[in-house]
């Protein structure tokens, strides 16, 4: 599992998008940002979802699918009059295949601060090992 | 950890890429001759890199206003409360930070620093500006100056 194609990212954020943009009175998808890193007995995901809160969050892995949707939301204040907006309220969808030999009951995942880390052990047998040269 | 994937051009605190879909700006009409006034040039260093291991970027803000206040609200997902600078002067909001990233170790850590500056349209009053952070988003209240608020005209009946 040293690759660069260990795990690869589908589609389907980028479709979605267009999808959205055909319909604007639709709420938007967009494919959240993360980061995928690995270590010898880990594969570390950081996804980064500002504005999403615990309840608002689903994350599921089924075979080798890990597929995480998240709502934004916040309810502006009736009072307030928008003058300038980057951000938006719409869902974030992820889809990725995760490789073989990860050890799926033992899957850790916390959101704090609008960030979802995802830590995923290697099964023994997938994990990098060095070999004595006697 | 060494980084083996990224969807992003450097760290990932800003969520909309502006090519694509839903991250547009979406501008008042009212808003459009001021957007110059908006983003000041020195920040415009979306991609830019210092050195290998930190990174800066622009987070996506929204201004608001009502009766009394102005509200900016800023994405900065994964930061610590503490490590959050806001500033004001001469009429210009800016907004720092930095943090580490997950699972880096020793040689591998990288450092993302995250800024930002906003012309407020108005003065405000300095002194009471507060902000919160709430899921990654973080929220300054900056009322407007008691002189400078619209005020409602009291019209009395004549006799």
């Amino acid at each position: 599992m040293t690759s660069d194609k260990t795990v690869i990212p589908t589609r389907e954020g980028r479709l979605s998008r267009n999808r959205a943009a055909d319909a604007p009175a639709a709420r938007a998808t967009v494919a959240p940002h993360y980061e995928i890193k690995e270590s010898d007995d880990a594969l570390g995901l950081e996804v980064f979802l500002p504005g999403v809160k615990r309840d608002n969050l689903n994350l599921s892995v089924e075979g080798r699918e890990l597929l995480l949707t998240a709502g934004r939301s916040w309810n502006r204040p009736a009072e307030w009059t928008a003058v300038w907006v980057e951000t938006g309220d719409f869902d974030y969808r992820l889809h990725l295949m995760l490789p073989e030999g990860l050890e799926q009951e033992k899957i850790h995942a916390e959101l704090k601060n609008g960030v979802l880390r995802l830590t995923l052990p290697k099964s023994a047998g997938a994990q990098k090992r060095k070999i004595k040269i006697e | 950890m060494r980084l083996i994937e990224r969807n992003h051009p450097n760290t990932g605190l800003t969520h909309g890429d502006p090519f694509f879909g839903t991250a547009w700006p979406r501008i008042s009409d009212w808003a459009r001759s001021f957007d110059r006034l908006f983003d000041l040039p020195f920040d415009d260093d979306f991609f830019g890199y210092r050195g290998d291991r930190a990174s800066m970027v622009r987070p996506a803000a929204d201004l608001y206003e009502d009766g009394e206040h102005y509200y900016v609200r800023m994405d900065l997902p994964g930061m610590d409360k503490d490590a959050i600078n806001v500033e004001i002067e001469r009429g210009i909001l800016t907004v720092g930070g930095a943090r580490k990233g997950f699972g880096d170790d020793g040689e591998a850590q990288r450092t993302f620093e995250v800024r930002r500056s906003v012309r407020l349209p108005e003065a405000i009053a300095e002194d009471q500006v507060k902000a919160a952070y709430e899921d990654g988003v973080l929220t300054v209240t900056l009322p407007k100056r008691e002189e400078d608020r619209a005020r409602k005209v009291m019209i009395e009946e004549g006799k």
